[in-house]
C-alpha cells in the first residue's frame, strides 16, 4: 500500500511537471499559430475576391437560411471595400473522388465568379489533386451562371483522367455561387 | 445507420490502418510469421482498439475540451491507453487464465501499436461523435486483423518456398505487404456515400 | 571516448530502421520527400535526445514497477513540444506529417532506447546514444526518400516551407504517383533491406537483431 502511494505520487509529480511545461509552450506557440491561420485565411480570401479589402463573417443562422439547408456549407463572408459590399465569399465542401474537396469561392455583386481556391482535398496525386493547380482553378474567374464541364457542353476544361474530381469541384463552385447570390439578395 | 456502416466499411477497407495509413507495421511484421499468434493478436487488437476509441473519446470531450487542455491530448491519450491495456491484462488474468495465456503476451505490445493511438487521434480530427468513434475503432481493429491474418496465412506458405537469401524474412514480408496495399488501393475508388445512396 | 562509441553505433551498425527493424511506420510515411524525411527525422531525434537525457537523469528516482508510464509521459511531453513548435514554425511540414507527429510517441525506437539504454546508463552516454539513434533513423529515412521522391514526383528536394521548388530529375509525366502511396513505402523499404542484406550478406545478423527486438517487445 505504501508503495502504491509512493508510485502514485511520483507519477503525479512527473505528470504535473509535464502539464505545466506544456502549458507554457502552448501559450507561446498558440499565438503564432492563430496569427498565421488568420493570415492564410485572409490571403486566400483576397485571391478569390480581389476587389474587397475587408471581410465580414456572416452569422451561421443567416448562412443556413441563405443556403436553404444545403449540405457542406462551411462559412461565408461579405467582401467590403470603402464601406460598401463588393461581393461575397463562400467556403463549401463537395464530394470528389478521394473525399471532400473544400474550396473558397468569391463572387462580385454582378454575379460573376471572381476566383476559386482549393483549401483542402484528398484526390489522387497527379490526377484529381490537380484541382488545386492554377490551370484548373484559374478557369473559374470571370465565369457567370451555372457552370459545367466542357464535355457536358459547359465552359470548364476538366482534368483528363479525373472526371469525378473535376465534376465535384464544379458542383462545389455552383453551390457556392448560388449561396453567394442569396446572400447578396440577387 | 447508413453513415455508421460507411464508417465501418471505410475503416476496414478504404482507409485500412495498416495498408492505407501505415500504422502498426512493427506488430504486423512481428507476429505475422505464425498463423496462431496472428489470430491471438488480431483478437486483442480489435478489443483494445474499440475500447481505446471509446475511452479516449470520453477523455477528449468530458475532460480536455471543457478544461481547455487540448494541448495535453497526446500525453493523456497515451497514458489512458497504457493504463487501459494494463487494466485489461489484469482483468483477463483474473477472469480467464486460458484467455490470458492466449492474449496476455500481445497486450503490452499493443501499447506501442501506432494504430491504437492513431485511431484515437483520428477520431478527434474527424469530429466523430461517441458511436461513430467506437465504430471507427472497431472497424480499424477489424481491418488490421483482416490484413494480419491474411498475411500470416501467406507467410506460412512462404516458409516452404525457396527464397533468395537476401529477401528472407523482413524484406519479402514488406514487399508482400506492398502488393496487398496495391490490391487495397482498388477500394479507394469506391464512393461509399453513393453506394449507400447518401 | 565511450560517448562517441555510443553515438556512432546508431548511425549504421545498429541503425534502428535498417538493422534493428523498428520504427518502420514513421520511416515509410515520411520518406515521400526528402524534406519530409529530414523533418520527421529531426523531430524524432529531438524527442530521443531529450527523453534519453531526462530518463537517464531521473533513473534513480523512477521505481522499476512504474517505469513504463513514466517513460511514456516524458516522451509524450517532448512530442507535444515538437508538435506545437512545428505547427507554429513549419506549418506545411506539420500538415503533411499530420497525425504522425503525435504518433512519434509510439515510435518504438524512442521507448526501446529509454528502456534498453537510458534507464541503465549515464546522462552523457544516453544523450550520445539518443543523438546517434535519432540521426541513424534520419539517415535511413533520407535514403528511402532519395529513392521515392524522384520516382513519385519527378523532382527532388521540394520543400514548400523553405520556398524550394525542387530540382527536376525526370519529366513529370513519367513520374509514378503510386510510389508516393503506402505501396511505395513498403516496396522501397523491402528492396532497400534486401539490398543491404545482399551487399553486406549479414542477413543472419539482421534476423538475430529482429528476433531480439521482437522478444524485447513481447
Amino acid at each position: 500500500m505504501r508503495d502504491f502511494i509512493r508510485y502514485g505520487a511520483i507519477l503525479t509529480v512527473i505528470c504535473v511537471i509535464s502539464g505545466v511545461s506544456l502549458a507554457f509552450v502552448y501559450s507561446k506557440t498558440s499565438v503564432i499559430i492563430e496569427a498565421r491561420q488568420a493570415k492564410e485565411a485572409m490571403k486566400a480570401m483576397a485571391v478569390v475576391l480581389p476587389s474587397a479589402t475587408d471581410f465580414e463573417p456572416i452569422p451561421a443562422i443567416e448562412l443556413s437560411a441563405a443556403s436553404g439547408g444545403a449540405q457542406g456549407v462551411v462559412e461565408a463572408y461579405l467582401g467590403k471595400a470603402a464601406g460598401s459590399t463588393v461581393g461575397a465569399i463562400v467556403k463549401v465542401e463537395s464530394a470528389g473522388y478521394g473525399g471532400m474537396i473544400t474550396m473558397l469561392v468569391g463572387m462580385d455583386t454582378q454575379g460573376v465568379c471572381q476566383g476559386m481556391q482549393v483549401i483542402s482535398q484528398s484526390e489522387t496525386p497527379g490526377l484529381g489533386a490537380n484541382v488545386k493547380e492554377e490551370p484548373f482553378y484559374g478557369q473559374f474567374a470571370g465565369k457567370k451562371g451555372v457552370l459545367s464541364l466542357v464535355k457536358e457542353g459547359g465552359q470548364i476544361d476538366g482534368i483528363s483522367g479525373a472526371t469525378i474530381s473535376s465534376k465535384g469541384a464544379v458542383a462545389g463552385v455552383n453551390k457556392a455561387l448560388n449561396i453567394a447570390k442569396a446572400l447578396l439578395g440577387m | 445507420m447508413k453513415e455508421l456502416f460507411i464508417i465501418l466499411l471505410s475503416t476496414i477497407l478504404v482507409n485500412n490502418y495498416m495498408l492505407a495509413r501505415i500504422m502498426g507495421t512493427c506488430p504486423f511484421i512481428g507476429v505475422s510469421n505464425q498463423f496462431d499468434t496472428a489470430m491471438g493478436m488480431a483478437a486483442a487488437v480489435i478489443f483494445v482498439m474499440s475500447l481505446a476509441a471509446a475511452v479516449t473519446w470520453m477523455v477528449q470531450y468530458y475532460l480536455l475540451v471543457p478544461l481547455g487542455l487540448g494541448f495535453l491530448q497526446t500525453v493523456s491519450f497515451i497514458l489512458v491507453i497504457a493504463a487501459l491495456v494494463q487494466l485489461i491484462e489484469m482483468i483477463i488474468l483474473k477472469m480467464s487464465p486460458t484467455l490470458y495465456r492466449a492474449l496476455g503476451i500481445y497486450l503490452p505490445l499493443i501499447t506501442t501499436n501506432c494504430a491504437v493511438l492513431g485511431v484515437a487521434v483520428i477520431n478527434v480530427r474527424e469530429g466523430y461523435n461517441f458511436i461513430q468513434a467506437v465504430i471507427s475503432g472497431t472497424g480499424g481493429g477489424i481491418g488490421f486483423s483482416l490484413v494480419l491474418i491474411a498475411m500470416a496465412a501467406l507467410r506460412e506458405k512462404l516458409n516452404t518456398a525457396p527464397i533468395a537469401k537476401s529477401f528472407q524474412g523482413f524484406p519479402l514480408a514488406l514487399i508482400i505487404t506492398a502488393q496487398m496495399a496495391m490490391a487495397f488501393l482498388g477500394f479507394s475508388g469506391f464512393n461509399l456515400e453513393k453506394l449507400f445512396g447518401l | 571516448m565511450s560517448a562517441f562509441k555510443e553515438f556512432k553505433k546508431g548511425l549504421w551498425a545498429e541503425s534502428p530502421t535498417f538493422a534493428m527493424l523498428i520504427g518502420m511506420c514513421p520511416a515509410m510515411i515520411s520518406s515521400t520527400a526528402v524534406s519530409n524525411a529530414v523533418g520527421m527525422g529531426l523531430a524524432a531525434t529531438f524527442v530521443l535526445v531529450f527523453s534519453n537525457l531526462f530518463i537517464s537523469a531521473l533513473r534513480n528516482m523512477i521505481p522499476d514497477k512504474i517505469r513504463i508510464p513514466c517513460f511514456i509521459v516524458v516522451i509524450a511531453t517532448f512530442v507535444t513540444i515538437v508538435d506545437l513548435s512545428m505547427a507554429a514554425y513549419l506549418p506545411d511540414l506539420h500538415r503533411i506529417l499530420g497525425v504522425f507527429v503525435p504518433l512519434i510517441v509510439v515510435n518504438c525506437i524512442i521507448l526501446a532506447r529509454a528502456e534498453a539504454f537510458a534507464y541503465k546508463n549515464g546522462v552523457v552516454d544516453s544523450i550520445a546514444d539518443g543523438l546517434g539513434m535519432g540521426l541513424g533513423f534520419t539517415l535511413a529515412v533520407i535514403i528511402l526518400a532519395i529513392i521515392r521522391e524522384p520516382i513519385a514526383t519527378g523532382k527532388i528536394l521540394y520543400a514548400k516551407d523553405f520556398g524550394f521548388e525542387g530540382i527536376k530529375l525526370i519529366p513529370a509525366k513519367f513520374a509514378a504517383a503510386l510510389v508516393d502511396k503506402p505501396v511505395g513505402g513498403f516496396m522501397t523499404l523491402g528492396f532497400v533491406l534486401a539490398s543491404i542484406n545482399g551487399i553486406t550478406s549479414r542477413s543472419k545478423k539482421a534476423k538475430q537483431a529482429s528476433a531480439a527486438c521482437a522478444a524485447k517487445e513481447v
